[in-house]
C-alpha cells in the first residue's frame, strides 16, 4: 500500500514539474528546445522533396533517347529564343544603368531570386504556411518576398539553417500595399484563408468606387512598390465583385488567389541585393 | 527483488511515434490541395499511455508535441502542457483500454482528440482572429481529423503491439519489465 502511494506521489511530481517546465519554464531554455526540434524535424521532412525529385529524375532516365533528342532539339530552340531576349535585357538594363547614372536615382536591381523546394505545406485553420528548402545558409531571411510563376506565393516568416518558413498570400496575417493592373491608385490586400475544398482567396479593401469588376471581366489585383518588399506589377489575383464597405466611400470585395498557391512544389525567393554582399549560391 | 532494466518499449514507442510525426506532415502536405488539415494529437498519446510506465509515456507524449509544434507560431511548451495534460488524464483512465479492444480505444482517443483542438482553438493564436470563415474550417477539419483518427489509432495500437510481438517483448501494460 505503501508502495503504491509512493508510486502515486512520484508520477504526480513528475507530471507536475513536466507541466511547470513546459509552461513557466525561462524563455531562453523554451527557445533554446523550439529551435532544436526545428533543425531536428528539418532534414527528415525533406525526404519527400528529395524522393520526389529522385521520381523526377527516374522519370526522365526512363524516357527513350528518341524522345530526349526531340527534348534538345526544342530546348535548343528555345534557347535561341531566350539567347536574343537575354541580348536585349542586357541592353536595356545598361540603358537604365546610364540614366540611374545621369540622375542620381537608386539602382532600380533591388532583388536577386533563389529557387526553393517546398518540402512541408501547412495550411490549416490556424495558418497558411509552407516549408521550403532554402535557410539561412543560403542567403534567405526573414521578410523576404516569395513569388512563383503564378504570382505572389507570400513573404519568409522564419528561416532555420537549411529551410525556412512561408507565410502564404492567403494567410489572414499576410498585408500588403496593391494595385489593380492600369490603375495606380493604392489599396489594401490581406489574406482570408481557405474555406475546406476551395482555393485559398483573400479580401482588397479601400478601392476607389470608381471600378466595377464583373466575372465576365475581372481586375488583376498586382504589388505595389509601396509594399516596400514585393516588386511593383506582380500578380496577386483577381477581383470579379466588389461592394462598398461600411464607410460608403471606398469599395471591398474578395480577392480569388492562384489555385496552384495550395500545390507549389517550387517557390522563387526574392533577396533584397546589399552593395558588397556575397551572391548565395543558386542565387540568380 | 525487483530487478528494473532498461524498458525496450520505449525507443520503439518514441520511435514510431515520431514516423506518425511525419507521416501526418506529409498526409497534410498532400491534403492541403483541397483545403484539408488532419489535426490528430490523441493519435501521438495513444501508444505512450497505453503501454509505458508514466515517466516515459510523459516524456515522450512531451518530445512528440515540440516536435509536432517546430515550425508553428505557438509558444514554445504550449502543445507539449496541453498534450501533457490530455495525456495524464488518458493514463489515469488506461484501465479502461487494458483489453485494447477498439472501440473503447476510439471512443476515448475521440474525446481527447476533440478538446485538445478546442483548447487549441481557445488557446492558440489565431491569424486575423476568431472569424465566421475560422470556425467553418475549424469545424471541417476537426470533423476530417474525427474520420482520420478512427482509422489511425487502431493502426497505431495494432502497429506497436505487432512491432513488440516481432521482438518477442512483453505486453504488460505496467511498462516495466520486472
Amino acid at each position: 500500500m505503501e508502495q503504491k502511494r509512493q508510486k502515486a506521489l512520484r508520477n504526480v511530481a513528475i507530471f507536475a514539474a513536466l507541466l511547470l517546465l513546459c509552461l513557466a519554464g525561462p524563455a531562453a531554455v523554451r527557445h533554446f528546445t523550439g529551435d532544436l526540434f526545428d533543425e531536428f524535424k528539418a532534414p527528415i521532412g525533406a525526404i519527400p522533396s528529395h524522393l520526389y525529385d529522385l521520381e523526377k529524375y527516374w522519370s526522365i532516365h526512363a524516357n527513350s533517347k528518341r524522345m530526349l533528342i526531340e527534348a534538345g532539339r526544342d530546348l535548343a530552340r528555345l534557347n535561341a529564343a531566350y539567347e536574343l531576349k537575354l541580348q536585349e535585357n542586357a541592353g536595356l538594363k545598361s540603358q537604365i544603368n546610364r540614366y540611374e547614372r545621369m540622375m542620381g536615382f537608386p539602382s532600380y536591381e533591388k532583388y536577386m531570386t533563389l529557387v526553393a523546394r517546398v518540402t512541408e505545406r501547412d495550411l490549416s485553420a490556424w495558418w497558411q504556411r509552407i516549408t521550403v528548402r532554402r535557410g539561412s545558409l543560403d542567403g534567405v531571411k526573414e521578410g523576404c518576398a516569395v513569388v512563383f510563376s503564378g504570382g505572389v506565393v507570400g513573404r519568409v516568416r522564419e528561416v532555420n539553417l537549411y529551410t525556412s518558413v512561408i507565410e502564404l498570400a492567403s494567410s489572414r496575417n499576410f498585408r500588403l500595399a496593391a494595385h489593380f493592373e492600369n490603375d495606380e491608385s493604392p489599396v489594401i490586400y490581406q489574406g482570408a484563408g481557405a474555406i475546406t475544398f476551395h482555393d485559398p482567396c483573400g479580401q482588397v479593401s479601400d478601392v476607389a468606387s470608381t471600378l466595377y469588376p464583373t466575372a465576365s471581366a475581372p481586375l488583376k489585383l498586382v504589388t505595389s512598390s509601396l509594399a516596400g518588399t514585393f516588386p511593383d506589377g506582380i500578380y496577386i489575383g483577381e477581383v470579379r465583385e466588389l461592394k462598398p464597405d461600411a464607410s460608403a466611400i471606398f469599395k471591398e470585395g474578395r480577392v480569388f488567389l492562384n489555385g496552384a498557391l495550395s500545390t507549389l512544389r517550387e517557390v522563387a525567393i526574392l533577396i533584397p541585393i546589399e552593395p558588397g554582399a556575397p551572391i548565395p549560391e543558386g542565387a540568380q | 527483488m525487483k530487478s528494473r532494466i532498461f524498458d525496450i518499449r520505449i525507443p520503439i514507442v518514441l520511435v514510431l511515434n515520431v514516423i506518425f510525426v511525419y507521416m501526418i506532415a506529409a498526409l497534410n502536405t498532400f491534403l492541403a490541395r483541397y483545403s484539408v488539415y488532419i489535426s490528430v494529437p490523441a493519435l501521438f498519446l495513444a501508444a505512450p499511455c497505453v503501454f509505458l510506465s508514466f515517466p516515459a509515456a510523459m516524456g515522450i507524449i512531451v518530445f512528440t508535441a515540440f516536435l509536432a509544434e517546430a515550425n508553428t507560431d505557438v509558444r514554445d511548451g504550449l502543445t507539449a502542457a496541453l498534450w501533457l495534460i490530455a495525456g495524464g488524464t488518458i493514463y489515469f483512465e488506461r484501465f479502461r483500454l487494458r483489453s485494447l479492444e477498439g472501440v473503447s480505444l476510439i471512443a476515448v482517443f475521440q474525446v481527447a482528440n476533440i478538446i485538445i483542438l478546442g483548447a487549441g482553438a481557445a488557446l492558440f493564436p489565431i491569424e486575423g482572429g476568431f472569424t465566421e470563415a475560422f470556425f467553418v474550417r475549424w469545424g471541417a477539419d476537426a470533423l476530417f481529423s474525427a474520420a482520420a483518427l478512427f482509422l489511425f489509432v487502431p493502426f497505431a495500437i495494432e502497429l506497436q503491439k505487432g512491432v513488440f510481438t516481432l521482438l518477442n517483448i512483453d505486453l504488460n501494460a505496467y511498462g516495466r519489465l520486472e
